[in-house]
């Protein structure tokens, strides 16, 4: 997955630069650039929300303490969580989680997003409130975003084009309405839901 | 209490706790008492005491002994250490006491004539040694040799299935023996009867003759002739119990018994000192059978490296056998985290509406763990060593020179010679061996190599042969 | 950034035997050089910045403060029971009195390192592991790589060095603990002479005796952590795997410590 975390095995390439051939601090430098958000939202459950999300920011910039309490409860309000600064992850909905996850994966303001499995496992209404934070970080910020996501309508709202992963090959890369409307067997298998004969274990879409 | 408070709680605890067992363990009295006066003990023997061993006097403990060392006249000096407020006067003296049995000894000070001036710090008194536990036990011991000696002779002469035949003869000698005498004595029963009875009248006789004699004395000798008679008469009673002793144990002397031909048993004696000499011959080929394997060097070791640069790591574990002086092998089991290494090219052809097709190719070099052997034959020539054979699994050869008596090492090793880099493994390094087990080594892998040259740091733990020769019993007593 | 590790595959048939062993050998040697990998980066962690002073002081209190009465507990009674024991061997030839310089000899050589080194290995070893453990399942760790942070600086430097300075600062409260322990059996149990028996408890003490045990602790103190964060690190397959991780880091690190208490001891007399 893109290279960010650290992969079992491997080398990638990111913009023509290989990553892990980088030196650590060069890699820490291009992983600046990068915002990421995990599937169950990983948040530190050690520290807080505000403490989560100010915890690039504390040792990544110069920033005063007022300066990253104002850039923290900036984030929250991004993905319309005001206020919950001094709440622990665990007092946190799954939904509220996935969000906190966001405002710190924002806080650097990268110019790349990725999303791992934003909404899985939530339901349909807090799914498209998400999918609705995303848009907003989408027009607000105007990053690049990468979303691994199994839900298509996540996917049909936030992305620009839309990719089908299957067996380890991009299968089809279109934009939300043509992907839609497309006759290859398989993006038409996926997009009814139907597992057909030959049911594939892992299949994945890349909509950016 | 927040963590900072804990925290200096907590050290401060720890401060008050070392210092308490910093001056408890020197012996470093709190407050006012700081000051310690000295003096010089000087004893013919000091054997026992020690440093920090206790100074009394009339059996208070006053100090410490705070070294002890040897004059050039063959006595040893202890200097004492204790409370100034003791005075030494002229005539004080040490002596080294046991306290109780088992108990460590002292030095019990003998603080001198509280009439006589005081002396100096620092002077030297006479310090003398009573006869003690340690001279009995000296004496146990000499008679302990002693006994030894004898049994020790017993059992040489007696061991063995000769000797077992021999003590049942002995036994059987012994029986017979007793009972010749009880037979004996049965026999002269008669004699004995009358050698006791004449032992009796002979003592009596004495009484009476004395008696006699102080009467004759006092009469102005009328009598005498008859006492001279009674006397004669004396001796002749005298001499026949004297015979008949004489008839028993010369019948001893002659050997006739089973006693004396025990004696003068001539092949026992022969046979005895065969059984000696094979013992003995046994005994020294066993001897340098066990120095031959003594001599059979082996070395264990313990090392983990790992390359600042491409982040790889690996620990090994290594064996030297070295069978005789100058020629070793090696074998060492490694453990390589990303010992293969291949790459795999993915690309990804996708177009978008038929428009021109866009490339994304990944690059993936996978790793694999790998279990790695080295196995090497090495020859040392004074402070070079030459080693070939198996590196990491792969035909190599590498070359030490050993520096400062071996505590530094330069190495340069050369593997895997046909591997797809093109170039041979090259590795250059040091290692320097610390006094203890320890070892560290730094130094450059895959020099020819650009991709993979790094840099290296690794350390690792050598038992040396004696180490092991300790543990290796006491490892195998734990088994179950 | 260092590989996982990997499962093993099993096999079959008359190798089998021999596989086993083969893949114990493995196992031990990869342990071996995940440590010292391991080790490497905290070292190279330590030097980079930024130097988390808070996190240092966090662990130590979770490490050592919060950890000290377990280890005064054992102290004492340890030392308690040391004394009761030598006093029923030495009655026997009437050597009592030398019953303090046995259990302060060995508290402080011997037996307050390895005791607490044990104590602190199931305390807070087990710990680490399980708080790096879940971590690592829920993608902390990924998130903190993704944020541009070195976990093993960010999670390993605070926690072993303080270890390495917080052992060595229980050991000399549990050497203290420990001999008042004997002092307490001996005195008011046995009846011992409460003077001869402080006087006898450290006459034949040497400072070497006290370092000694501490240089043993901070050995200690850098295992314990290390090997603890190393499981939590490594740890695959959800909370199952957290708890094995727990598991094994109290085993390792409790083996670690006796097996390096018979090397350093031969290493430091």
């Amino acid at each position: 997955m893109i290279g960010l975390m650290a992969p079992d095995e491997g080398t990638v390439e990111v913009e023509g630069e290989n990553f892990w051939a980088a030196s650590l601090s060069r890699r820490d430098e291009m992983r600046r650039r990068f915002g990421m958000s995990f599937q169950e939202g990983a948040l530190f459950d050690s520290m807080n929300v505000g403490e989560n999300i100010a915890f690039a920011l504390k040792r990544h910039t110069r920033m005063t303490p007022a300066e990253v309490r104002d850039r923290v409860s900036e984030c929250l309000a991004l993905v319309r969580l005001e206020g919950i600064e001094e709440k622990k992850p665990s007092e946190l909905s799954g939904g509220m989680r996935r969000r906190v996850g966001f405002a710190r994966a924002i806080a650097l303001k990268p110019e790349i997003l990725l999303f791992d499995e934003p909404t899985t496992g939530l339901d349909p209404i807090t799914t498209d409130a998400l999918a609705r934070v995303m848009i907003r970080l989408r027009d607000r910020l105007n990053p690049t975003m990468v979303t691994i996501t199994h839900d298509l309508k996540v996917a049909f709202a936030v992305a620009e084009r839309v990719a089908l992963l299957d067996a380890g090959k991009i299968q089809a890369d279109l934009p939300p309405a043509e992907f839609e409307a497309s006759d290859d067997p398989r993006v038409a298998a996926f997009v009814r839901g139907d597992a057909g004969e030959e049911a594939g274990d892992r299949r994945e879409e890349v909509p950016e | 209490m927040n963590a900072t408070a804990k925290i200096g709680l907590f050290a401060m605890a720890v401060l008050i706790g070392l210092a308490v067992l910093v001056l408890k363990i020197e012996d470093l009295p709190f407050g006012g008492k700081a000051r310690a006066a000295t003096a010089e003990a000087v004893f013919k023997d000091v054997a026992g005491l020690d440093d920090k061993s206790a100074v009394r006097i009339a059996g208070v403990r006053v100090g410490r002994i705070d070294g002890i060392r040897l004059l050039p006249d063959g006595t040893a000096v202890a200097r004492l250490l204790f409370d100034s407020d003791v005075e030494l006067r002229e005539g004080a003296y040490g002596q080294v006491k046991n306290l109780g049995l088992l108990g460590d000894k002292y030095v019990d000070l003998y603080p001198g004539d509280p009439a006589k001036p005081v002396l100096p710090e620092g002077t030297r008194i006479p310090g003398s040694v009573p006869v003690e536990f340690d001279q009995l036990t000296k004496l146990a011991e000499e008679i302990g040799n002693d006994v030894k000696q004898l049994t020790g002779a017993l059992s040489s002469s007696l061991g063995g299935e000769t000797g077992e035949e021999k003590i049942d003869r002995i036994v059987d000698n012994v029986g017979a023996l007793a009972e010749e005498l009880r037979a004996l004595v049965e026999a002269n029963r008669a004699n004995v009867d009358v050698t006791v009875a004449n032992l009796k009248e002979f003592s009596s006789s004495i009484r009476e003759t004395l008696a006699r004699l102080d009467r004759i004395l006092d009469e102005n000798r009328p009598g005498v002739k008859g006492s001279v008679e009674n006397i004669e008469e004396l001796s002749e009673k005298l001499k026949t119990s004297a015979d008949n002793l004489s008839s028993i144990t010369g019948k001893i002397d002659k050997g006739e018994g089973t006693l004396g031909k025990l004696v003068n048993d001539e092949t026992s004696h022969k046979n005895l000192n065969e059984a000696l000499t094979s013992i003995k011959t046994g005994v020294e080929e066993l001897r340098t059978t066990l120095t031959r394997i003594n001599r059979i060097e082996l070395d264990l070791g313990f090392y983990g490296e790992y390359a600042t640069r491409t982040e790889e790591s690996k620990g090994a574990f290594r064996i030297d056998v070295t069978p005789r002086e100058g020629k070793f092998y090696r074998v060492e089991l490694l453990g390589l985290p990303n010992g293969r290494r291949y790459d795999e090219t993915f690309r990804y052809e996708t177009s978008v509406d038929g428009g021109p097709p866009s490339v994304v190719t990944t690059k993936v070099t996978r790793t694999e763990d790998e279990f790695g052997l080295s196995a090497q034959l090495g020859y040392r020539f004074k402070d070079t060593t030459l080693r070939a054979g198996l590196i990491e699994s792969r035909g190599g050869f590498a070359i030490d020179q050993h520096l400062l008596k071996d505590r530094l090492q330069l190495t340069a090793e050369a593997w895997d010679f046909g591997r797809d880099e093109g170039d041979a493994q090259v590795k250059l390094f040091g290692q320097w061996q610390s006094r203890g087990a320890m070892f560290f080594r730094a130094g450059v892998t895959d020099v020819i190599n650009p991709a993979g040259r790094s840099f290296f740091l690794g350390a690792g733990i050598r038992w040396k042969d004696e180490d092991i020769k300790t543990l290796l019993p006491a490892a195998i007593g734990m088994l179950p | 950034m260092i590989p996982p590790r990997r499962e093993a595959v099993s096999g079959r048939g008359v190798m089998a035997p021999f596989e086993a062993f083969g893949r114990l050998a493995l196992v031990a040697l990869e342990f071996h050089g995940r440590c010292v990998a391991l080790l490497g980066l905290t070292i190279r962690g330590l030097f980079r910045r930024p130097f988390d002073g808070r996190a240092i002081a966090t662990q130590v209190v979770r490490v050592g403060v919060e950890g000290l009465p377990v280890v005064l507990l054992t102290a004492v009674f340890t030392g308690a029971v040391l004394a009761l024991q030598t006093y029923t061997g030495f009655q026997r030839f009437h050597a009592e009195a030398w019953v303090g310089s046995v259990v302060s000899l060995s508290m402080l050589r011997e037996l307050a390192p390895v005791l607490t080194g044990l104590m602190v290995a199931g305390r807070s070893g087990s710990a680490m592991a399980a708080e790096i453990g879940s971590m690592r399942v829920t993608e902390q760790i990924d998130a903190l790589v993704a944020l541009a942070t070195d976990p093993v600086q960010y999670l390993f430097v605070p926690r072993v060095l303080a270890g390495i300075i917080v052992l060595p600062m229980l050991v000399v409260l549990a050497n203290a603990f420990g001999i008042l322990g004997g002092y307490l059996v001996a005195v008011r149990l046995l009846g011992a002479n409460p003077v001869v028996y402080m006087e006898n408890s450290f006459q034949f003490l040497d400072l070497n005796d006290l370092w000694s045990g501490l240089i043993k602790a901070a050995a200690f103190g850098l295992l314990i952590t290390l090997i603890g964060c190393q499981q939590g690190f490594d740890t695959r397959g959800g909370a199952e795997g957290v708890g094995r991780s727990t598991t094994a880091a109290v085993v390792l690190g409790s083996l670690a410590i006796l097996v390096s208490d018979f090397f350093l001891t031969k290493v430091l007399f």
